[in-house]
Parts: C-alpha cells; structure tokens; sequence
C-alpha cells in the first residue's frame, strides 16, 4: 500500500501541502481532482522524488522516500530512493519523451541500464508493451512525428516496461480530444486490473467517472473531501 | 598576370600552412576546453562557477589581439617566456575556449528540465541523463553558434601577425608591398572566402545529420 501522511511543502513560503495524507491500494484506480494551483502536480512529484517535501511520510509498504519521526524530517538515501522509484512510475502531463530517440529506443533505455536487461530482451519488453498499448507501428518514430494520443502511449509505454506497482499520471487527459481520452481510460483501467495502483491527477470528470474506484477533493494543498465513484456519479 | 600570380604560390602557401594550423589546433583544443568551462560554470561550486565567469569575462571583455600581445610580450615580465607560436596558441585557445564555454553553457541550459526529470524517475543516474539525454540534444543545438564561432576562428588567425608569426594575410601583405601591387590581397581574399565556404558547407552537412528529429 502507498500511503502518504501530513505532507507539508512551502514554496518560497507559500504553503503548497498542507498536512496532506491519503492511501492507495494496489489494484486501485484514484483519482485527486482540484481547481488549478491546488498542489495536485506538487503532490506527484513529491511522490516520485522530483521535489522534497518539508515534512510528512510517504511510504510504499515497509519502504520509506521520507518520514517524520518525533518532529524530525529524514528523506530517502540514494539507494532507497533508486528502489523506491523503480516501484512508482510517473507519466509526466507534457510526456517529456526524449526528442533524438525513437519510440522504441525511448523506452529500452531504462530497462538496459537500471534493471540491467541486455539489448534484445528490453527490446522484446518493450514490443509486448507497445502492442498492449497499441502502438506497435511507431516503435521506430521520433516523438515530433507522434501525434498527441500516441505521445502519451509512448509515455506510458516508457514507464510500463519497468513493471512499476504504482503509476501515477499527471493530467492524463489535457493534451488529448474527447475521442482519444475514452481510450486512455481504457488503458488506465486495463493496467489496475493487472493489480497495479493508479494515481491519477486531473479535472476531467469524465476520466474520473470512467475510471476511479475513488475521488479524492483537493484545495489549497489539503484533501478537503472523499467520495467513492458511487456518490461521485450523484 | 597568370604568371605573376603563380610567383605568388610558394609564399602565400607557406602561409596558409600556419593558418591551418593555428585554425586546427585552436578548434580541437579549445572545444573541449569550452565544453570544461561551461560544466565548470555551472558547477553548483560557487567558488567555481565564480571564478569561470571571471574568465569568461576577461576573455570576451577584451580583444583578442590585446590578449595575444600581452601573453608574448607581456608575460615576460612575470618570468613567462612563450615563443611565437606557444603564445599564439595560448591565446586563441583561452580566448575561443571561452566563448565556445558560453554556447555550451547556454545550449545545456536550453534543454528543458522535463528531460532531467524524466530520467530521474526512470532511475536513471545523473551522469547517465546527461551524457545519453541530454548531451545529444545539446549538441544539436549548438551547432549553428558553434559553426559562427569557427568561422570568425579562421579569419581571426590573421591576429598572429602582431607577433610576428608569417601567416596568410601576413604572406599577402609582404608580398603587396614589395610589388607594389593590389594582387596578393585579392588572392588572399579568395583564398579566405574558399576557406570560409568550405566551413560552412561541413557544418551545414553536420546540421543536416541531426535533422532527423526535433
Ligand atoms: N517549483 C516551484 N516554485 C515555486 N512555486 C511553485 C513551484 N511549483 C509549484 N509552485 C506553486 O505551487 C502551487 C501548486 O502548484 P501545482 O502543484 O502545480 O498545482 P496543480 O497541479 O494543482 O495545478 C501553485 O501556486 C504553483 O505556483
Ligand atoms: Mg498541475
């Protein structure tokens, strides 16, 4: 289980997470909606290591990026914070593929160096994870020839291949049309069945209608509310 | 005429020889020394990253032709005697070292942190991001302020002459004098624009080589 507790972060005093905590299963679609400014891709990046946070717990299972332990802040050693995120994945919302690599190369690169596979059995990796997302026919395109949707599904694509137990995705849906975000929801929930758990940031009610187990509600850095897709959908 | 010209060949030769040279040995030492300052003045070492500017300042804040007289003729001074050439050297690769730091510096700047990150939370390391991510793409980029700089390079060389060194232009001028004649220079003009078209071809092929994405 992924579990964040209090998480706090200022920037330049400006109080970004305030005392923010909540819990994702494996398996579990959960979706964080919230005005603009609300903290949600701060709150992503906190829990993939890209931003420290000033205190609070974030926790996968028994393994710890940080902790607050009797009032005192301790973050990830460089080990801890590799494992960490060889566990959790990200799908950035402007996808940040490398530019000079091809679909195919972006996403064996990982695999090669940080799970140490050689050339052709990333590259079988990767083929099974390119047909799982349909986008088997562009593995050896530059991202500038992809169109939106098909960044995306090389994005996820790069991030599937290291098997990760939690994904998260930044705004899924903002760079797509409303025909191609029905198939990134299929995706998404295709993954969850395959007991991974997803974090998804986002307002589009409708990604969250199609997908989510759960709606969390956020403002000003702190969940304000917590509803099941059930009570969502009234 | 054609003859004049051909009694020309010999000298203007010679020249060109020590051009070339000068060029040559300025662009391979003073890019990898370019690519140390701009890695030096992003170092997250104040002290560091200070002093390189310091450098850089003094390298661009001043011509290089008063660079060039001060290292041969100043330096002795202190007790640093150069020959022609060693001076030269020491010049040109300072002062092109500098600015070739400031493109590398603003190229590695120009890539988007989104590429940093994205790395990061492969589990790639540092290194590894830079040098397969992000130099890359940094070299792509800085192929055009790089093609100037060389360009400027071998028509700088000329410089030499003020301390002494017999290159192209230098052929040209003695040669004019003593003759009496406008000619040589025009050669040595030519010669300077078939060199420059040459560059410029090289780096618009290398431009073209990276051209398969954006
Ligand atoms: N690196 C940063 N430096 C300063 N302020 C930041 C930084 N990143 C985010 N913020 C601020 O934090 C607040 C929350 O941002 P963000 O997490 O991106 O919100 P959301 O994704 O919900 O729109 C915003 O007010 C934003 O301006
Ligand atoms: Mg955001």
């Amino acid at each position: 289980m992924l579990k964040i507790k209090e998480l706090n972060k200022k920037f330049k005093g400006n109080l970004v997470l305030n005392n923010l905590s909540f819990e994702l299963n494996k398996g579990e679609i959960l979706s964080i909606i919230g005005k603009s400014g609300a903290g949600k891709t701060t709150t992503l990046r906190c829990l993939n290591g890209l931003e420290k946070p000033d205190s609070g717990t974030i926790q996968l299972d028994n393994l710890f990026l940080c902790k607050t332990e009797d009032e005192k802040f301790s973050y990830a050693q460089k080990k801890e914070l590799r494992i960490f995120r060889r566990r959790m994945g990200l799908v950035f919302q402007s996808f940040n593929l490398f530019p000079h690599m091809t679909v195919l190369e972006n996403i064996i690169e990982a695999p090669i160096k940080v799970l140490n596979m050689d050339k052709i059995a990333a590259t079988r990796e990767a083929l099974e994870t390119l047909e799982i997302i349909e986008l088997e026919d562009k593995k050896d395109a530059y991202p500038c020839e992809l169109s939106g949707g098909q960044k995306q599904r090389a994005a996820i694509a790069r991030a599937l291949v290291l098997q990760p137990e939690y994904l998260c995705f930044d705004e899924p849906t903002s760079a797509l049309d409303p025909e191609l975000s029905k198939g990134i929801s299929s995706i998404i929930k295709n993954l969850s069945s395959k007991d991974m758990g997803i974090l998804i940031i986002t307002h589009d009610m409708d990604l969250v209608r199609n997908t989510s187990d759960r709606v969390l509600f956020m403002d000003k850095g702190k969940i304000t509310k917590e509803s099941t897709i059930n009570e969502f959908v009234v | 005429m054609i003859q004049y010209i051909y009694s020309l060949i010999p000298s203007i030769f010679e020249g060109l020889k020590i051009t070339i040279k000068i060029f040559i040995i300025t662009v391979a030492l003073s890019i990898p020394l370019g690519f140390f300052v701009a890695l030096c003045r992003l170092s997250t070492i104040k002290i560091i990253s200070k002093v390189t500017q310091f450098y850089i300042w003094i390298m661009r804040g001043t011509p290089l032709l008063l660079q060039l007289v001060l290292i041969f003729f100043g330096l002795p001074y202190v007790g640093l005697v150069f020959n022609r050439s060693t001076a030269a050297f020491i010049a040109f690769i300072l002062n092109y070292g500098a600015y070739f730091g400031e493109i590398f510096r603003s190229g590695i700047q120009s890539i988007d942190k989104g590429q940093y990150e994205a790395g990061e939370v492969l589990g790639l390391s540092k290194t590894h991001i830079f040098i397969r991510i992000i130099l890359p793409q940094v070299i792509k980029r800085v192929i055009p302020p790089v093609a100037n700089e060389v360009i400027t390079l071998i028509k700088d060389t000329s410089l030499v002459y003020v301390v002494g060194i017999g290159e192209l232009l230098r052929a040209g001028k003695i040669a004019s004098n003593r003759d009496a004649s406008l000619m040589p220079l025009v050669l040595i003009g030519i010669i300077y624009l078939i060199l420059t078209a040459i560059l410029t071809r090289g780096f618009n092929l290398l431009e073209k080589k990276y051209e398969y994405y954006q």
